[in-house]
């Protein structure tokens, strides 16, 4: 889930010869993957999406990896000692779920329809309007992204390495092209694999010692529930409707962030379904999501608690005048208790975990703008290989944007975050759309385009009313919520008055893309072991999630 | 996973794909960073123990990267990769209802490479079914 995070100061580390050369072999590898890759990029499909190749581990990884970055990693601690243990429903209500149905119910449209993006579902499920205007709204969104992450990685690097900002951001993003230039999606993807073990690596020695230093999870819960209240260690205590919780109540998690907000975000964006289409056949792209859901089970342990006991171990934390801010929990915790050696790792995990988030959006939206833009509107019907030279090109441009993003950021970091959340606003409507167009064939060709554009302008209008202070709500997470369950609501009643006066569209047209007309390949109808079946590993996954919400409370 | 495709002519390709499965990669950073980490675990001064909460971390998770890269490399000797990218674009790669925009079409097995395709004239298909 996307947290806006401010990325304020950033603690300067020492670092031993032992750690840098640990960071050093790491970025030698990143390189080495992509030089490995070059050869096997043949055509268009190659780089873009692979030559929907990969295995379903892999992908699964990838997927997990790349929703991984600066703004989660550092944000979700920052959240967790901010909010406490409610924190945990962005991930086993506000994601778990989301990304089972889009395994087990969407993938089989994506990936059995061939579509080679999101946006490229849209046009051709409903029109060419629609089309754009998540093609230009994406493309524009992720390169500004990119730039966050861009800016995020360097302010690390110049406080690591001690080179000026300019030449941190050049560094990186000259680091970052050139592997995804030589090794397309592939390379993207390979480093993520490579990252997550890194970052799992890297962070689990400080989970291991934040229990260790606060008596134990028991102990810490005791202490932190006594000091800050029960809801701060109880994930529902407080979210009755009129309760005090701040993350809301719990119409508003359920409705809006289980189902409006998590579903838009993991089922529509093509940064990470980008990695299931990737996979190699039907059945390995629909595994994706669910592998990648057991490993975002347990991220928590790494970001959120890591956050809760920076209360205790690093006392004054997020107060003025402590010098640390909560974004700073796991830098500082990092500092204070990593010997040397770990403490590389777990550097490199972090600057890993940058680079790979930005990695993500610059490997979709060079797909995005070369396939759904430039060949469709701008030199239709070349052959293959020239869109591949397009892509490279296009890679080398969307890096050169992210950078002077980057630049921008670096002067005015709040215009960056109101940008984020005007964005944010395009994926409820988006997420609409394509339930809707996917389960309900009478759904007509400009539906998809006023469903979208009603429900945006709904999201945006509750917030701007928020904002103005006409509408109350507990806090800015409180009002994505219910902002998005109206955004839902007016899409959906859009789309319905948009395809009442007008003709639907014929079986032809909607073959391989809605429900009853879906195209399966052989991985779907073969005889498989429980553990390649999407059902039974998407349910397995629930499970363990209903079952660590019982578990808090026993804690 | 299906067996790597055979064919002749094929063999060193298919040795390079080995050499660049993921798995050989993270295996062997996991066995550097084990190498290296275990050394400084086991030179580590009392002042380091003491700072990390009385654990020898760097001992504990220099072996735990050692064991992660011999099952990277085990996994890998195990279950031989398979061919990256292996197929030319073709129609059959593209959406049913963006086919007759230009494509060569080969309408034989889709994934399954043939050998080099003669470029026919670019056809219409016939949308959908």
């Amino acid at each position: 889930m996307f947290l806006a995070a401010d990325s304020g100061s950033v603690l300067s580390l020492d670092l031993s010869p032992v750690d840098l050369a640990l960071m050093l072999i790491y970025f030698s590898f990143v390189l080495g993957i992509g030089f490995a890759l070059k050869r096997a990029v043949k055509s268009s499909l190659d780089f873009f999406l692979s030559g929907r190749s990969l295995p379903a581990w892999v992908t699964g990884i990838g997927f997990i990896s790349a929703n991984i970055g600066a703004v989660e990693l550092l944000g979700q601690s920052a959240s967790g000692a901010q909010y406490g243990a409610a924190m945990v429903h962005y991930f086993w209500i506000g994601a778990i779920p989301a990304m089972v149905f889009l395994g087990i119910v969407m993938m089989p449209f994506y990936y059995g329809s061939k579509v080679r993006s999101v946006p490229e579902y849209l046009r051709l499920r409903f029109d060419p309007k629609a089309h754009l205007i998540n093609a230009i709204t994406f493309v524009v969104g992720s390169m500004l992204i990119a730039g966050v992450n861009l800016y995020a990685l360097s302010i690390v690097l110049e406080a690591l390495l001690g080179i000026p900002l300019i030449v941190a951001i050049v560094l990186s993003a000259t680091f970052v092209l050139s592997y995804i230039l030589l090794g397309g999606l592939t390379s993207a993807i390979y480093n993520e694999v490579m990252q997550f073990f890194v970052v799992l690596i890297g962070m689990v020695p400080l989970t291991i010692i934040a229990i260790k230093e606060t008596g134990g999870l028991g102990g810490l819960f005791d202490r932190l529930g006594g000091e800050n209240g029960r809801a701060f260690v109880e994930p529902w205590t407080g979210t009755g409707v009129g309760g005090s919780s701040p993350i809301g109540d719990w119409i508003g998690i359920i409705l809006g962030l289980a189902f409006c907000l998590s579903f838009g975000y993991w089922t529509t964006n093509f940064a990470e379904v980008q990695r299931a289409m990737a996979a190699k056949d039907s059945n390995s792209a629909r595994l994706t999501p669910i592998i990648g859901a057991y490993p975002k089970t347990f991220v928590p342990l790494i970001t959120i608690l890591p956050g809760m006991a920076a209360l205790v171990l690093l006392p004054g934390i997020g107060t003025p005048g402590s010098g640390l801010e909560y974004n700073d929990a796991i830098p500082a915790l990092m500092d204070k208790y990593l010997p040397p050696g770990v403490l590389g790792v777990a550097v490199t995990g972090l600057l890993a975990a940058f680079m790979a988030g930005m990695a993500a959006n610059v490997s979709s939206f060079n797909a995005v703008f070369t396939y759904d833009l430039w060949q469709d509107y701008i030199r239709p019907g070349r052959p293959d290989h020239y869109y591949l030279v397009v892509g490279r090109w296009v890679t080398v441009g969307g890096v050169g944007v992210a950078v002077l993003t980057a630049l921008i950021a670096s002067g005015f970091s709040n215009i960056s975050n109101y940008l984020q959340t005007l964005f944010s606003f395009f994926n409820v409507p988006l997420f609409c759309a394509f339930i809707i167009g996917m389960f309900w064939r009478r759904a007509t060709k400009s539906a998809g385009f006023w469903g979208i554009l009603a429900g945006t302008v709904t999201a945006v209008t509750v917030y701007a009313l928020y904002k103005l202070d006409v509408l109350h709500f507990r806090s800015d997470l409180h009002e994505t919520m219910w902002g998005s369950i109206a955004a839902f609501a007016a899409g959906a009643i859009a789309m319905v008055l948009a395809s009442l006066r007008e003709p639907r569209k014929t079986d032809a047209e909607l073959h391989g893309l809605v429900y009853g007309m879906e195209i399966r390949d052989a991985s779907d109808t073969a005889a498989r072991p429980w553990y390649r079946s999407p059902v039974i590993l998407g349910i397995g996954v629930l499970v363990l999630n209903a079952g660590l919400y019982v578990g808090i409370y026993a804690i | 996973m299906t067996s790597p495709e055979e064919r002749p002519g094929e063999q060193s390709t298919d040795f390079l794909a080995k050499l660049f499965d993921i798995r050989s990669f993270t295996g062997a950073l996991f066995l550097i960073f084990g190498v290296i980490v275990t050394i400084v675990g086991l030179t580590a001064s009392d002042a380091d123990i003491d700072k990390s909460a009385g654990l020898n971390l760097a001992l504990i998770l220099g072996l735990v990267m050692l064991v992660m890269g011999a099952i990277f490399i085990v996994w890998l000797l195990l279950r031989p990769p398979e061919l990256l990218h292996s197929h030319e674009v073709t129609e059959e790669d593209l959406p049913e209802q963006l086919r007759h925009q230009g494509l060569e079409a080969i309408p034989e097995h889709p994934g399954e490479p043939g050998p080099e395709p003669p470029p026919p004239p670019p056809r219409r298909r016939p949308r959908g079914h």
